[in-house]
């Protein structure tokens, strides 16, 4: 056979072959991500189930349960926004719909945590900062920047720093509304107890506005 | 989605190349090493055109007198193109040492250019077989003797021999020693498809009859390509030997090697542009219907799209990396390195999968095309495993710039000179 043809079926072959492996590893993203989403739905569940119980019939026992949930459900939510925003949508070819179902998804386990959170600092008095961070993935050299800072600022606050991080790409009809709440128009953005921030926030200026509402933070000193 | 399309394209391009090539080398295996005989000894004529080159002329010159042809069938022609320096005086002193031994003109053409030259040294040769040596490069002995025997066949109008650099030391070289096994390989398969489109001076032969139907085309930087496709326009064949060696001298700095592959590589395209005329041409099936074309389109591809977007996205990622030092004070650095680290995850590996399988794939692809060039050769590929990674990640990326600096050239228009 022609060797120009014997190439083509060849070439062709070990490209199948690549899209192949390629398939695999989308899947295998895929059922990763779903079984992350699946893990912080029902720990958000307990999360609500706990304070109904809490303001029903519960006590003061409840809180210190309840923070420790939060705590978990947290950091669940933490690494699989690490996961998502590494697996850029750019690049995927035969899940981009479900990859895109799994991020609306995530997104709204988020804003429904940091509901819940704010609901739970008022009813237990406890301390903490929430950052909801307004971000995109498309061109925003800025939103690298701030996400370094916020990442930074985490690390040294732990616990009494809670950022909620939200691409405003994801089809969601929650961030639009919050978007429209408080004005957000450009990304970068953050809000900190319902105040806007445009722009990279500096790593000084944020850890100010992060700590007017930690009064007494060893870390804030 | 474009992008994703875009390196996929490249992929294919890629791996077909590279499978063409091996279904290429292997499909005339019988060739590779072939033996030709003659009962003939016809007369050869070795034209030896040379400008300021004192440090290698003698070499050259003595290992034409080491060659294991007889000698009174073989004369040489010493060109002198308007040397400054010793090369006239050692060549002349090399003629007294041969007492007679091997007939040797020395011929002087003042006005630089090499087809000037060749064109006067034509004139006084008398040999039925021209051969072609540039005072940088010297042959082993036998290389004349392997090569004369394919004239048998009156259909051929030209040999040419296995180029090797000649032994030098230092990284530069053992990169270019890579390169050369597998471009001095690849010449001897586009043979077996009538498809060799460089006649180099490194010892090339010629027939007499199809210089004169020919001539010495001076119109290109590379007139080794120009000569070749001339002569398989005018209906006669190349044909190669990989066991008749000839040893050229290589750039050893960069600014060197940058001077020499921007000529090699303009000279290309003039080539493309004059002989246009053999692209997508019936009458040369692999030469106009895959080679060249392919040659070219890839060029331009490498050259230019592959190489902007290499430094787009160098420039666009330093420019990051730069605002992003900047933004987190470096005590503060170093906990921002290992606060990420500790998120070790899949999705870090498997950021953007498929170009990382398509470089994944392209690669293994190269890489099995030189071990296989190796292999094919009986050459030991053990001792140079080690360089591989340079050779694919640093000498390749080279080269790619080079190709655009040489469109680049070509586009302005910029000055040409031998």
């Amino acid at each position: 056979m022609n060797i120009y043809v014997k190439a083509f079926a060849i070439t062709v072959a070990v490209f199948l072959f690549g899209l192949f492996v390629g398939l695999n590893i989308e899947r295998f993203m895929l059922s990763d991500l779903e079984a992350r989403s699946s893990s912080i739905e029902s720990s958000i569940r307990d999360i609500e189930i706990e304070m109904l119980y809490f303001q029903g019939l519960g006590g003061n026992e409840s809180c210190t349960f309840l923070k420790e949930v939060v705590r978990s459900t947290n950091n669940k939510l933490d690494v699989m926004s690490d996961q998502l925003s590494s697996y850029n949508g750019k690049d995927i070819v035969f899940t981009s719909g479900q990859v895109a179902e799994v991020k609306a998804t995530y997104t709204s386990l988020l804003i429904k945590d940091w509901i819940l959170q704010e609901r739970i600092k008022q009813q237990c008095n406890s301390t903490g900062v929430s950052v909801l961070y307004f971000y995109t993935t498309d061109d925003c050299d800025d939103c690298v920047l701030q996400g370094d800072t916020l990442m930074l600022l985490k690390g040294n606050l732990k616990d009494k720093l809670m950022v909620f991080p939200l691409d405003v790409d994801v089809d969601s009809s929650m961030v639009d509304m919050l978007m429209t709440k408080y004005g957000v128009e450009s990304e970068p953005s953050i809000v900190v107890d319902g105040r806007l921030y445009s722009g990279v926030v500096q790593k000084d200026a944020l850890k100010d506005i992060v700590c007017t509402g930690l009064p007494g933070a060893s870390e804030c000193a | 989605m474009p992008y994703l399309l875009f390196i996929f394209f490249v992929l294919f391009v890629g791996v077909y190349m590279v499978v063409w090539f091996l279904l290429a080398a292997t499909a005339r295996k019988d060739k590779l090493h072939e033996r030709v005989s003659w009962g003939r000894r016809p007369h050869v004529s070795i034209l030896v055109p040379a400008r300021n080159e004192e440090r290698n002329i003698t070499r050259s010159l003595e290992s034409i007198a080491g060659l294991d042809y007889p000698k009174g069938r073989l004369e040489v022609i010493f060109v002198d193109n308007g040397s400054t320096d010793r090369t006239v005086e050692l060549a002349d002193r090399f003629r007294k040492a041969l007492r007679g031994s091997l007939k040797m003109k020395m011929l002087s053409v003042p006005v630089p250019g090499k087809g000037n030259a060749l064109k006067d040294g034509m004139r006084h040769a008398t040999g039925e077989i021209i051969g072609v040596l540039d005072a940088d490069t010297y042959v082993a002995p036998d290389c004349l003797s392997r090569m004369v025997p394919y004239f048998k066949d009156a259909s051929v109008g030209a040999v040419t021999n296995y180029v090797k650099p000649a032994k030098a030391a230092g990284m530069m070289a053992a990169l270019q020693d890579m390169e050369y096994v597998f471009s001095s390989f690849s010449k001897k398969v586009l043979s077996t498809l009538d498809s060799l489109y460089v006649v180099p001076g490194t010892l090339s032969l010629i027939r007499k009859d199809v210089i004169m139907k020919v001539g010495f085309p001076n119109d290109t930087l590379t007139e080794d390509m120009d000569m070749a496709i001339c002569i398989l326009k005018s209906g006669y064949k190349i044909e190669n030997n990989m066991d008749a060696v000839a040893y050229t001298a290589i750039p050893t700095s960069l600014a060197a090697l940058l001077k020499q592959r921007v000529r090699w590589y303009r000279g290309f395209i003039e080539n493309m542009v004059k002989h246009s005329d053999v692209l997508f041409n019936r009458k040369y099936p692999h030469l106009g219907g895959f080679v060249l074309p392919f040659s070219s389109f890839l060029a331009v591809f490498v050259g230019v799209s592959l190489t902007a977007m290499l430094l787009l996205s160098i420039l666009d990622s330093a420019l990051l990396s730069a605002r992003r030092v900047l933004n987190v004070p470096f005590a503060d650095s170093l906990d921002l390195l290992s606060a990420s680290l500790g998120t070790v995850n899949a999705a870090k590996l498997f950021a953007s999968p498929y170009s990382s399988i398509v470089y994944a794939l392209i690669l293994a692809s190269s890489v099995v095309a030189v071990v296989a060039a190796f292999r094919l050769q009986n050459i030991r590929l053990r001792d140079s495993i080690l360089l591989l990674p340079v050779y694919f990640f640093v000498y390749y990326t080279m080269i790619m710039v080079f190709w655009a600096v040489s469109i680049a050239a070509e586009l302005l228009n910029a000055r040409k000179r031998w």
